[in-house]
């Protein structure tokens, strides 16, 4: 074979390899991107505000971990063609099924509030009143499910996944000092003021955001909705690769900006920090706006229907976006019902909007042990896995993370509701 | 009246058919995957232990 | 002929490259759905049977999966299918199935011994008795040129590549195809060394192109070289003889039939209609010509009209080194099991085996190890005579020799035993 065939040969597979690509991501993308949801994006600020940039190295180390965990999910949607729901129920019997369904169902009902919280918040500042934000919100929500078909709401979540990248310009619109970036996001340090409860609370905050069970079941259900096979696991990863090589740059972004503009002005939520902002720079600020509404829709459409997904897989309704409302009533009613109740609470005036916020946080994170470590357990079961069981490399990893999740978490749950335990 | 006492019956029935048919776990029980389930219960319980103990010094 | 395959509607016979009915837009019910993405094909060992064609449509619409009956129209315009009942029952991608374009095109192809040789850069199809066969995969570099948009280069250096770029290999040169072949695993191997991709052998040539119409078998037989033509000529069956020499100037058939031994050029000119076969005749050489001519108007089938003059000759005196000499100077002879030894004035006086040169030391005489009892024909003998020696000897060939004991030439076993020939039946 002569170089100009080998040059063709490597061509033509180069080439075939993108246009596979482009045509089996989207879960891992959606996922990531919409892991950075208004609580994500709240907790960004918040970090930004009290740390500065001293805490981009830890983000950082937040992408590979998700990368690690959210992987799984493709391997194990893909080698079974069940959910995650299903699957949970068909290995450890109900007990832990109804357990990982309700604790589901549960935190993603809190969390869909506190994506409305944001989104609400995020267009009044625009002078939008909350109940024209949540009609908006439904019918955007209604009009990418119409078609019924997975490909299009997918290419309509990507839209709002570029959206959600709209901080990028604002970084470089402000002029961040580059060299302590640097500095900061390569070597790890205690930033300035030690160990304290609130530094605690904020790397649960961000690790909270960035490894959630919602996570877990959107990206199986979406990876077996989509179709994806054994010999498509390959792209999947990768898929997950930039998925969540993204949610870092949109992390470490939000921080970088706010660490410029706010730092040393703590702040509450992510729509404090745009209306802080407004009058140093509109544009900045517009934008952090602008894409608090992006990501609380996106994560509202996500976590939605990945407790959807599980009440379909479960009770055995038809659930997939391929097909129309008509011929799965039930995966969209609940897909609306779910909407709906998180919109309603929102509107509720005087609700306790805060408090709610913590409760999800500190539910999630106690109950997020389990799902990995079923996670882990299923991904070793040589039998249903064969040769896609997690390798030594794998385990290592995954196992580790766990392991610092679990400890970590557990400190939290318990510190949260006494906060004068370890003091 | 009569309609939601049938429709909680129908998903009575249906929560018991779905508990039947996942009655048996499919996961090959090994020492690994029994530790950790039963390290899970643990955990969980004593969870919800801490936080009825913390209910109850608040009610107090 | 397999039924379940074979297409109700009746499409016309032709020659395809995959690349040019890729991408044609599909139409049913006269409303274009999509695009032919791909050919899910069945291995067959002479050719692929073309099984399914794969629709790719618009608005992430799953693939659809036709099954060939379903295909009314096939041009390198457009493609009509027939109306589908059930669409969802054909998004089904059909289990163990091959894509030409996803497994094969733009592989790797490797010879006999591995060696990576080319890559596939088109295929060749054929559409007959309303199937579809991939006869061959292309590696030409014009192929390739076309793929990657400069078709304007392929015309300008369509004259001057012509001979030197022929690379269509045939689908039975192929070898079955490798079960773990994917989209990118797997590679195409070929039955054959690279050196020899150009020299298919004939029988293997003639088997392919009986598979296929009129005018894909001229097209590829123009592409053959004389001699491997008149070889792969003399391999097919009649039908199929006479498309192909009624396809070419009968110039170029006078060429090929040169070629052949007397019997067989008038066994591939009997199957012609009286007029071409007259006028190929009157081109070939004078001799053949004129024996061919006499097979062929008389009935009695004189031996006479059948010797091949191609042969080895030796004297007595000569050694085995000389005899091994003559060998290598001869491989286009007809008769190469014999080698046969005349006096001066070519007289026949003995014959040896070709195989018993090997075990004779150089400087041995021809003399020393010559078998004098020799079983010969005369020219004034008919077929009938001949072919009850062969039955009785089963020789390789029979010399000939004419009244006076003198040598004419040899008759080959083939040209009596495997032809037609009116005197024998």
């Amino acid at each position: 074979m002569n170089f100009i065939a080998k040059l063709f040969y490597n061509f033509r597979r180069s080439l075939k390899s993108i246009r596979m690509f482009l045509a089996l991501a989207g879960p891992g993308i959606i996922v990531m991107v919409a892991d950075n949801d208004a609580g994500g994006i709240t907790t960004y600020t918040a970090t930004g505000a009290q740390y500065g940039t001293h805490l981009l190295w830890f983000i950082i180390l937040l992408g590979p971990v998700a990368y690690f965990v959210q992987e799984m999910t493709v391997r194990l949607g893909a080698v079974t063609k069940r959910g995650h729901a299903e699957a949970i129920f068909r290995a450890f019997g109900p007990f832990w099924g109804w357990f990982s369904l309700l604790d589901l169902v549960l935190t993603d009902w809190l969390t869909m509030i506190t994506e409305f919280i944001g989104m609400t918040a995020a267009l009044s500042i625009f002078h939008v009143p909350p109940v024209i934000t949540v009609v908006l919100c439904c019918l955007i929500m209604g009009a990418m499910i119409l078609s019924g078909r997975y490909w299009t709401w997918e290419k309509a979540a990507l839209v709002f996944c570029v959206l959600n990248l709209i901080y990028i310009p604002a970084a470089f619109y402000i002029h961040p000092p580059v060299s302590d970036i640097i500095r900061h996001s390569f070597i790890p340090h205690l930033p300035p003021g030690g160990w304290t409860n609130a530094l605690f609370f904020l790397i649960m905050a961000n690790i909270g955001t960035t490894i959630a069970p919602w996570m877990l079941f959107f990206q199986q259900s979406s990876v077996v909705d989509k179709g994806l096979r054994e010999k498509d696991i390959k792209f999947g990863k990768i898929d997950t690769a930039i998925g969540s090589f993204l949610t870092v740059v949109v992390a470490a972004v939000l921080i970088i900006v706010c660490g410029k503009l706010l730092y040393g002005q703590p702040v509450e939520s992510a729509a404090e920090a745009a209306i802080k902002i407004m009058p140093t720079s509109k544009f900045t600020g517009t934008v952090i706006a602008i894409g608090l509404f992006d990501a609380g829709l996106l994560g509202a459409i996500c976590i939605s229907l990945a407790s959807s997904w599980a009440f379909g897989e479960v009770f055995g309704w038809a659930h997939s976006l391929n097909q129309k409302i008509k011929e799965a009533p039930w995966f969209y009613a609940y897909y609306f019902f779910d909407i709906a109740l998180a919109g309603t609470v929102v509107l509720i005036p005087h609700a306790p909007l805060v408090l709610i916020t913590l409760f999800v946080q500190v539910i999630a994170t106690t109950l997020l042990p389990a799902a990995l470590v079923f996670l882990i357990i299923l991904l070793n079961d040589k039998k249903t896995m064969g040769k896609h069981t997690n390798s030594l490399f794998e385990n290592i990893a995954n196992i580790s993370i766990v392991a610092i999740i679990i400890v970590l978490s557990t400190l939290y749950g318990v510190s949260t509701p006494f906060p004068n335990l370890f003091q | 009246m009569k309609s939601i006492s049938n429709l909680f019956r129908k998903l009575v029935a249906q929560v018991g058919a779905i508990n039947r048919e996942y009655a048996v776990p499919q996961i090959e029980m090994t020492t690994f995957t029994k530790i950790c389930l039963i390290g899970l219960r643990i955990y969980l319980f004593a969870l919800i232990g801490l936080m009825i103990f913390k209910f109850i010094s608040v009610v107090k | 002929m397999n039924p379940a395959i074979s297409n109700s509607n009746s499409l016309p016979e032709e020659l395809f490259r995959f690349s040019g009915l890729r991408k044609r837009p599909v139409l049913l019910d006269g409303k274009r759905i999509g695009r032919l993405a791909d050919l899910i094909i069945e291995d067959k060992d002479v050719v692929a049977e073309v099984t399914h064609v794969c629709i790719g449509r618009p608005f992430g619409l799953p693939t659809l999966f036709v099954p060939w009956q379903k295909i009314q129209k096939l041009t390198t315009e457009v493609v009509v299918i027939d109306s589908i009942p059930d669409e969802h029952a054909l998004e089904v991608e059909p289990y163990g199935a091959v894509l030409l374009m996803d497994y094969i095109m733009d592989k790797k192809v490797l010879d006999v011994e591995g060696r990576e040789v080319e890559v596939v850069y088109d295929a060749v199809l054929t559409c007959k008795e309303n199937r579809l066969f991939v006869v061959g995969v292309d590696l030409s570099r014009r192929s390739m040129l076309r793929r990657i948009g400069l078709t304007w280069l392929v015309k300008l250096t369509q004259g001057a590549t012509d001979g030197i770029d022929n690379d269509t290999v045939a689908w039975n040169l192929v070898e079955p195809l490798p079960e773990n072949l994917g989209s990118f695993k797997g590679d195409i191997r070929l039955k054959v060394f690279k050196d020899e991709l150009a020299k298919m052998p004939p029988v293997d040539v003639a088997r392919i192109l009986e598979v296929l119409s009129h005018d894909q078998r001229a097209a590829i037989f123009a592409e053959l070289e004389t001699e491997s033509a008149s070889d792969t000529l003399e391999e097919l069956e009649p039908v199929a003889q006479r498309s192909v020499i009624a396809s070419m100037p009968p110039k170029k058939a006078a060429e090929l039939i040169n070629e052949m031994t007397p019997a067989q050029a008038a066994d591939v000119l009997s199957v012609l209609p009286w007029s071409a076969m007259n006028e190929i005749v009157g081109l070939l050489h004078h001799e053949t010509g004129t024996k061919v001519r006499e097979i062929l108007a008389t009935f009695e089938g004189l031996i006479a009209n059948y010797v091949v003059t191609d042969c080895v000759k030796l004297m007595p005196e000569n050694t085995v080194i000389e005899a091994r000499r003559a060998y290598q100077h001869a491989k286009e002879t007809e008769a190469i099991a014999y080698l046969y030894i005349v006096d001066s004035n070519g007289g026949l006086l003995g014959f040896i085996e070709s195989t018993e040169l090997l075990r004779a030391t150089d400087e041995t005489r021809l003399r020393e190890i010559m078998n004098e009892s020799v079983v010969s024909v005369t020219t004034d003998q008919t077929l009938k005579d001949a072919e009850e020696l062969f039955e009785r000897y089963e020789f390789r060939a029979l010399p000939v020799v004419d009244a006076d004991g003198k040598m004419q030439g040899v008759i080959p076993y083939r040209d009596v035993m495997e032809l037609r020939h009116i005197s024998l039946e």
